[in-house]
């Protein structure tokens, strides 16, 4: 199959349709460029006809046309009407392609037509939002005219101004009965599987080459997946180790311990912060991207959202009994520390639990700050918790490539729901990480690779890759 | 590397994505490229140095711990009993045979073991070599092994260096032995104070099994306290030799064989983990890097420049029309404040029939002020322009009312259609942000 593929050209497909009806935007999630072209709310963005290649295995399978829009489709069909009666439609469209008004107020349609004649198959990408009027059942019919499979790409369909139906029924009418529905502002689970597979019903002399790419794809989806869970599960390893160690004198002085516990958060705050930056980029996001609802990421909310009491009392409750939790909300109680712990005390008892099972390496530390009155600050559970929903719904976003759930925490970790019992079940290796501080991540320092910190990573990898599925799914219509 | 830090890595990055064409291409091209830009490169090269001396050190233990005992035991000049100088050459280094195949059992089983060998050491031993260490050597080093330890190759790795230093020591051992035998005499007898003559000749039967098989002389019998003789130290020599080779090169010779098949092996399936963040991250990058050449530049539209306005014919009248452009079918009709003050109302969908009907009624009766209301939510295009253009040919003036449907609608952009017309050739057509607005020109035009 990869001979086959190797001894074919890559397959053109041109992607045209009405202006501004979401063809740059089509391409981007298809190609995964979030840079690619411009996409703008203005008219004509696109003036130009741009090439970009879908490759596997560095072989260049899928070349992509991204054209301007068919702008003034009602004189061009009356053009195309004038033009002799004795050719065949493709052949008028030639004409037109070799007449001076190519060259003139056909200009813009004729780089469209120009790109449809020379391409396999073109996507017609439709706003459905948009009334159908006479100028759209001439595009179509122009579109027709080139006589090259086309495949409809039904975009906005979740838009609350859709007229599918409507579309539906005109592009039957034009002989295009497969349509794709699409919807650049929250695209589809699975919308990308359905292009492809229905693009091989259309070109058949290309299914395998298309299916290798489908497969591609696929592979792609998995490891980023599992890449994006290996992050994530390393940002809470680093979290939970976190701990800092806090002197008697601090402590007394009510503003050099906020000061103190501020510094701690936003070391916190920083950490994730790039946590959530690489998942995006690994996503082919950028920051500022529009087309995803990333902003409760990007702009930093859920850093507020971490800390607060109420949210946090939320949590501990939900979290159900058990030491940790019973720590955590006798902790809350104190305001200014929402979300930490603090204490000799319970250090050197999460330090003996810890021991007993990881070997006694941390307990000369614990003893010694006992003595002198250290007390260390770390992370409480509900705040690891919290994190953890966080990311793993951040994961979720960016792989559907669409809009977040917007559920509240409380209802997602719901008594009742299986997703809490598995965020449950990722504290239980996170405690482990809570005994070693060497395992926290610091900006600008060489992270720690022994032997244990990697397979804890690797294991609660897992979990959380399982997580992603247990996680109420953003919602599908 | 980069968690210390971020590397400026924009140069290598286009470099990379234009020498090779598949992600783990790509990424190991713009590895090599940085190391050679931090000196990664030199500093590996002094590693290798660095692994050779350390080599070199290893062979001589080696050598020391197989053949010094042996030499140590013969140097003697005396009488020297077979039996103690076969455990002197052969007992530690099959002893470190022995653990290291028991690791290697242990290791295939789970991933946390690791033996010690003297192929680590080596590696650890070259690190440490001064003069030879460069600045990122230690992060080479921690590299080295995190890579060998994710691939299970360590094993393999480690095990084929120190068997292969264990082979070698056993070849120096048995020229040392030769060059002994050839040209000193020996008196190898079975001498012993506490033991039975029985030990030493099951002793004999066991070793000399082997080296028999293989037309290796082996001494027939063994004679307890018997005198040394020329004949019976000869044979024993020849036995001594033989369990050298075969007992000590042999078993090294085919484990470095195992240890290099393996490593071959894996080596060959070696590639980068796909599924690690950092990975992943530069994939993305590299794809968005993929260019997306503009294959049909986009050119100066020779614009048609509009003929302009149509001067009123004298003793005309001021008349207003209203058309209502490429409206949807819930339109219900232009809003009754607007109708009432137009003499003449066309509404039209955009076909080219009814263009060109419209624009004959137009040319019918010239220098018509015409007001075009369009939907506030569509999105401007060409076909309005030159439908726009048309009608100013045909009227004395024109002015456009995007028209919202539906008030509440997001989709609605009127001011689309403001900068629209400002950016087109058809600055002249006035633009009425609301119906407000529009009903001012009707009246003002109306006169």
């Amino acid at each position: 199959m990869a001979d086959a593929a190797k001894s074919q050209d890559p397959i053109d497909i041109a992607v045209v349709g009405h202006t501004n009806a979401g063809k740059t935007s089509l391409l981007r999630t298809l190609t995964r460029q979030a840079r690619f072209g411009e996409v703008a709310d203005r008219p004509g963005t696109t003036r130009h006809v741009q090439a970009i290649e879908l490759e596997v295995d560095g072989q260049t399978l899928v070349r992509y046309f991204d054209t301007p829009g068919l702008e003034d489709s009602v004189a061009l069909q009356y053009h195309l009407k004038q033009l002799p009666e004795t050719l065949t439609p493709p052949q008028r469209v030639r004409a037109l392609l070799d007449g001076p008004e190519a060259r003139g107020v056909f200009e813009q349609e004729a780089k469209v037509l120009r790109q449809m004649l020379a391409a396999d198959a073109a996507i017609y990408v439709i706003d459905c939002r948009e009334p159908l009027l006479p100028k759209h059942r001439s595009e179509i019919e122009v579109l027709n005219t080139c006589a090259r499979p086309i495949m409809p790409v039904l975009n906005f369909v979740r838009s609350a101004n859709s007229r599918e139906g409507e579309w539906r029924e005109a592009l039957a009418g034009h002989g295009l009965h497969a349509a794709v529905l699409f919807d650049a502002v929250a695209p589809f689970v699975g919308a990308e599987r359905q292009l492809y597979e229905d693009l091989s019903v259309l070109m058949r002399q290309h299914k395998t080459t298309l299916q290798t790419v489908l497969l591609d794809l696929e592979r792609q989806a998995v490891e980023r997946r599992a890449a994006s869970a290996q992050r994530v599960a390393d940002t809470l390893i680093s979290a939970a180790a976190m701990r800092r160690e806090i002197a008697p004198d601090t402590l007394a002085d009510a503003r050099a311990k906020a000061a103190f516990v501020q510094t701690f958060r936003d070391e916190l705050v920083t950490s994730v912060r790039r946590c959530v930056h690489d998942v995006l980029q690994m996503h082919g996001f950028a920051p500022d991207d529009a087309t995803l609802d990333v902003a409760p990421w990007t702009s930093d909310r859920w850093a507020s959202d971490l800390f607060n009491p109420e949210t946090l009392a939320t949590v501990g409750r939900l979290l159900g009994k058990g030491a940790a939790a019973g720590a955590a909300v006798g902790f809350t109680l104190d305001l200014a520390l929402a979300g930490l712990s603090l204490g000799a005390a319970t250090a050197l008892g999460a330090a003996i639990g810890g021991a007993l099972s990881q070997g006694w390496g941390q307990a000369p530390r614990m003893l010694r700050n006992k003595l002198m009155g250290v007390e260390e600050l770390t992370l409480d559970n509900s705040v690891l918790v919290l994190l953890a929903d966080n990311l793993v719904h951040l994961c979720q976003v960016v792989q559907a490539r669409g809009h977040a759930a917007q559920d509240t925490i409380a209802l997602r970790i719901a008594p009742s729901s299986s997703y809490r019992q598995a965020l449950l079940e990722l504290l239980e290796p996170l405690q482990q990480a809570r005994a070693h501080p060497q395992w926290e991540q610091r900006p600008g320092q060489p992270g720690d690779h022994s032997r244990r910190r990697e397979a804890l990573g690797h294991a609660l990898a897992q979990k959380i890759n399982a997580l992603l599925d247990a996680a109420p799914h953003p919602p599908v219509v | 590397m980069e968690e210390v830090g971020a590397l400026d890595d924009a140069s290598e990055m286009a470099q990379a994505q234009s020498r090779q064409h598949s992600e783990q291409g790509r990424i190991l091209e713009r590895a090599r490229l940085l190391a050679r830009r931090l000196g990664l490169q030199a500093d590996w090269e002094r590693l290798q140095t660095g692994l050779w001396i350390a080599g070199g050190l290893l062979l001589v233990l080696a050598y020391l711990l197989a053949g010094g005992l042996l030499t140590r035991v013969l140097g003697s000049g005396q009488t020297v009993n077979a039996a103690f100088a076969f455990v002197a050459m052969l007992g530690v280094p099959s002893l470190a045979l022995l653990v290291w195949v028991l690791w290697a059992f242990v290791s295939a089983f789970s991933r946390e073991a690791q033996p010690w060998s003297l192929g680590q050491g080596m590696l650890s031993l070259a690190a440490r070599i001064p003069g030879l260490r460069g600045p990122h050597t230690l992060t080479l080093m921690r590299g080295a092994h995190a890579m060998l330890r994710e691939q299970r190759l360590g094993l393999w790795v480690f095990g084929a260096i120190s068997h292969a230093l264990w082979a070698l020591a056993f070849g120096l051992v048995l020229v040392t032995l030769l060059l002994l035998f050839s040209f000193q005499a020996f008196q190898l007898t079975w001498e012993t104070t506490i033991l039975d003559a029985r030990f030493f000749e099951r002793f004999l039967q066991i070793t000399g099994w082997l080296p028999g098989q293989l037309g290796f002389p082996v001494p027939s019998q063994v004679l307890v306290h018997a005198p040394p003789s020329a004949a019976g130290s000869q044979a024993i020599a020849w036995w001594l030799l033989a369990s050298a080779l075969l007992y000590g090169l042999l078993p090294r010779v085919v484990a470095l064989l195992v240890c290099l098949a393996v490593w071959r092996q894996r080596s060959s399936r070696l590639t980068l983990d796909t599924r690690d963040p950092y990975f992943r991250r530069l994939v993305a990058r590299f794809a968005a890097m993929a260019p997306a050449p503009v294959v049909d530049a986009e050119h100066a539209v020779p614009r048609a420049a509009g003929k302009g306005f149509r001067a009123r014919a004298p003793g005309q009248g001021a008349r207003t029309v209203l058309i209502a452009f490429e409206l949807p079918d819930e339109f219900a009709g232009p809003p009754a404040e607007l109708l009432a003050l137009a003499d003449h109302t066309h509404t039209i969908r955009g076909s080219m029939t009814e263009r060109l009907a419209l624009l004959g009624a137009l040319a019918a009766e010239p220098g018509a002020d015409a007001l075009v209301l369009c939907s506030a939510a569509a999105s401007p295009d060409r076909g309005a322009e030159r439908f726009l253009r048309q009608i100013c040919e045909q009227t004395a003036s024109c002015a456009l009312l995007p028209l919202a449907l539906d008030a509440a609608d997001t989709d609605n952009k009127p001011q689309r259609w403001a900068d629209w017309l400002a950016a087109s050739e058809l600055t002249t057509v006035t633009f009425c942000a609301t119906p407000e607005d529009a009903r001012h020109w009707l009246e003002t035009h109306r006169g």
